[in-house]
């Protein structure tokens, strides 16, 4: 089945998938016991590498940085963040309904949460889509958050972003990731519910600011995907 | 003895960090490793959602299996016989893992296979499980199937594969070089049941090939952009995909086209465009707006080849579509328009808004059309409108029952609706004074809107010959649990005379999903006039028949639907209601609207009186 190849690449970023400190413990001069102990921790580690990529992603990972023009030619560079609490990135495109009619729940977040250190960019690696496009979708929809133009792709690849409305949550001390997915479940494929069941973005910055941990920190997003430019190699033959 | 352990220990400790390092950096290369040793390889994969119907005419949807506890799929073709030596074999797992929660289901991915013949080969077999009609081939060629009896296990969880190939080793490929049972179906559910490692997780199946007009060795051709993609898209996406219009982008250009490729492979793989929701099984409409198999396949095609331009002039640019024209019959008689502007909010599910305005013509009078023109397309979901004396009015019998448009009503416009007269030779009595009730179902598109609708009455230059009545076989005496996926309901509506029959629509509200218009007549012969599997309340069309229907006296028209009130109806407001009649959006409704007129040969006078 044919993925975009974001999925499955390593990012260009070194993302760190296990913690470094069950990989430290190789003292083995105790006998048996300690040996098989060390077997299993290892064996573990690779299992937990082998599966990251294809299921809970790059929570642990670290984002790298970047420096985009947003629509209104203002720069926008990640690691100067650095006073920021977190840093949400939502990918959108012109044109795409989830992510339009998201855009009244996006404000309310920023409204609730820039307040308290959050900095809220869209990103928009739709390659059809220039300034003025996105200038213009901006306006029609009151969009007064930054809308970074991603022309080259490179942030939504280095991320590996795939859809539009997804989150991307960056703790700027590390860089790392601390939320990855949908904004709530409130809207589908063509279906709009009056009230999402589930507030994930908010439930993650909310647990992050109070230095909670994080659950779900990896959900499924539904959105528009994003077409990579370069023409995608399919896997079978 | 130390030393031994020490020995062993070291080696141990090699061993592991040499798979841990090849995991890291080259997964592919454990990957053969894995398979050389029997190890749990990774043929994983994704698969995508898909909407196909099978051989009975039933809307399944894979990610609507997210309750199941496996999904698995089995490719198959009409007089195989490597399905036929299968299918104890599948009958026997079906019937010990469906008890587990296991779905099965075979797919008929050969073209010259229809439903009358997979039927009739299934029950030859004794297979009483769904066969999904891939007529497209867009579900083979997503999964890669190119032969029958190729199995395809899916985790409901992640939908990733945990299991491909044959069903057992008496039906694999001689290629196949796995140790382990010989059950490898079996097996695999069983221990993927269990949460155990699945092992073997790939196999490779012995099966007659099935020819995919899709596959890599045919699309040597570029797809051309110009004459084949283009023409496609003109006819069935730009329509609603222009400028003012209901789509949510336009079409306007190939690179709009080409940002957004991925997006028409997903939406034609989950059928959720174009919006056409008859099974092609059944009549036929003059505004069909479903994809061929052919063009589907072109458009497929064109987006796995990475979606190229080619050479020719862009279609889509140099041929925009003429702007929306305000009446597209023609400058009407009379014009009525909400006295003032309608505000619909950023967001939110909004109540239907009923506005009453008082009819502009001053004498009773026939029409020869009635048009509704929504101001705002962005957030017009529907209008009805119906009609009621101002006594009536008064009374407050409006909201519900004869007035609330369940009998019929008198104009409409619905996402999708076409403006067009009434049939040929008929017409509309509308009396004078009559109260013309617009009901207004408002959707939020993300920004604050506006919206002041009109509706244009044409008047026919003389009586026509006959009227159109708009009326409906309605149920309001159901209930539907908590819970409940489908929830059957039927209603009827009897002809007294001979009738003419131009039309059909369902109505449901969101927990809509099935609707069916059959025909029985006076001789007991039955007839399935329309079949919506998938009831989409987004989208409620009119499905007009290309050959008006006649039906004599005493035909009596069933209607037969179900509500689905479970939490995989991603529409459900609230599962966990119990719902009844209503017309809010939150109750539910079950009407088949129909427009006919006495059959002219009846002589009968046509009566008068409104539409609703």
């Amino acid at each position: 089945m044919r993925q975009p190849q974001a999925v499955w690449q390593r990012p260009a970023v070194a993302v760190d998938r296990i913690p470094d400190s069950q990989t430290g413990k190789m003292h083995c001069n105790r006998g048996t016991l300690r040996l098989l102990t060390l077997i299993i921790v290892c064996l573990s580690a690779g299992l937990g590498r082998a599966d990251a990529p294809s299921r809970m992603g790059r929570e642990a990972g670290k984002v790298e940085n970047f420096l985009l023009l947003d629509h209104e030619g203002k720069s926008r560079e990640l690691y100067r963040q650095t006073s920021a609490r977190a840093v949400v990135l939502i990918f959108t495109t012109s044109g795409c309904p989830i992510i339009e009619k998201s855009t009244s729940t996006i404000k309310a977040l920023r409204d609730q949460f820039a307040s308290r250190g959050v900095v809220f960019w869209l990103v928009d690696s739709n390659t059809d889509d220039d300034a003025k496009t996105v200038r213009e979708e901006a306006r029609n929809f009151a969009i007064d958050l930054p809308v970074l133009l991603d022309h080259t792709q490179s942030v939504a690849r280095s991320v590996g972003a795939t859809r539009t409305a997804e989150a991307f949550c960056i703790e700027p001390k590390s860089w790392k990731l601390f939320y990855r997915g949908a904004i709530d479940d409130r809207l589908g494929y063509g279906t709009e519910k009056q009230h999402a069941s589930h507030a994930y973005l908010e439930n993650a910055l909310n647990n992050f600011l109070a230095g909670k941990k994080i659950k779900p920190a990896r959900t499924e997003v539904k959105g528009c995907l994003i077409h990579f430019e370069t023409p995608v190699q399919t896997e079978q033959k | 003895m130390k030393k031994i352990f020490a020995g062993v220990g070291i080696f141990l400790v090699l061993g592991v960090v040499t798979v841990a390092l090849l995991q890291h950096f080259k997964p592919e290369a454990l990957g053969k490793f894995s398979k050389l040793i029997g190890g749990p390889a990774a043929p994983e994969m994704k698969v995508e959602d898909f909407y196909l119907l099978d051989h009975q005419g039933r809307a399944q949807t894979l990610y609507r299996q997210s309750g199941s506890k496996a999904v698995v799929l089995i490719s198959t073709a009409n007089g195989c016989a490597t399905v036929k030596e299968a299918a104890p074999k599948i009958k026997a797992l079906r019937d010990k893992f469906a008890a587990q929660g296991v779905v099965f289901w075979m797919i008929d991915s050969n073209p010259q296979d229809d439903r009358a013949n997979i039927a009739k080969e299934t029950a030859q077999l004794g297979l009483d499980l769904p066969v999904l009609e891939d007529r497209a081939q867009l579900v083979a060629t997503a999964l890669g199937i190119g032969q029958t009896c190729d199995v395809i296990c899916v985790n409901p969880t992640n939908w990733m594969t945990f299991y491909r190939g044959a069903i057992d080793r008496q039906l694999s490929d001689q290629k196949t070089k796995v140790r382990g049972p010989n059950n490898y179906l079996e097996n695999a559910l069983t221990k993927f049941l269990a949460k155990k490692t699945v092992s073997p997780n790939r196999t490779l199946a012995k099966g007659t090939p099935i020819h995919l007009a899709l596959a890599k060795d045919s699309t040597s051709k570029p797809i051309s952009y110009t004459a084949e993609v283009a023409p496609v898209l003109q006819k069935s996406c730009v329509p609603c995909h222009s400028p003012g219009n209901i789509g949510p982008f336009a079409m306007s250009s190939y690179e709009k086209v080409k940002s957004r490729s991925d997006t028409i492979r997903e939406v034609l793989l989950s059928q959720r465009m174009p919006p056409w929701h008859a099974d092609p099984h059944y009549g036929t409409f003059v505004n069909e707006r479903g994809l061929t198999p052919e063009q589907a396949q072109t458009l497929e095609r064109w987006v796995e080849q990475g979606s190229p331009r080619g050479d020719g002039e862009d279609p889509l640019a140099a041929h925009p579509p003429p702007p929306a024209e305000d009446w597209p019959l023609g400058k009407p008689d009379f014009i009525v328009k909400f006295p003032k502007p309608q505000e619909i909010a950023a967001s939110g599910v909004f109540d239907y808004r009923y506005i009453p305005i008082r009819s502009p013509i001053p004498t009773n009078a026939w029409l020869r059309a009635a048009v509704v023109k929504p101001g705002n397309r962005k957030v017009v979901h529907h209008i009805l409108v119906l009609v009621a004396t101002p006594q009536e009015l008064s009374s407050g019998r409006l909201r519900q029952g004869q007035a609330g448009g369940i009998n019929g009503y008198f104009s409409a416009y619905v996402p999708g609706y076409d403006a067009v007269p009434f049939p040929e030779g008929s017409g509309k009595l509308l009396p004078a004074g009559t109260m013309l009730i617009f009901q207004v179902h408002y959707t939020a598109d993300g920004k604050a809107e506006t919206d002041q609708s009109e509706m244009g009455l044409y008047l026919s230059k003389e009586k026509p010959a006959t009227e159109l009545h708009t009326r409906s076989a309605f149920n309001v005496r159901f209930e539907i649990p908590p819970g409940e996926p489908n929830q059957e309901t039927e209603a009827e509506y009897r002809f007294t005379k001979d009738a003419v029959l131009y039309d059909m629509s369902p109505h449901m509200h969101l927990r809509g999903s099935w609707f069916s218009f059959e025909a029985v007549y006076p001789d007991g012969k039955k007839e399935m006039l329309l079949s919506v599997p998938h009831y989409d309340f987004k989208w409620q069309h009119l499905y007009r028949l290309a050959q008006p229907k006649r039906l004599p006296a005493g035909t009596r028209l069933i209607c037969r639907g179900a509500h689905d009130n479970s939490p995989l109806n991603a529409d459900n407001p609230d599962p966990s209601k119990t719902v009844h009649f209503g017309d809010q959006t939150f109750n539910e409704m079950f009407i088949g609207y129909f427009n006919y007129t006495d059959a002219p040969t009846s002589g009968s006078v046509a009566k008068t009186g409104g539409g609703g």
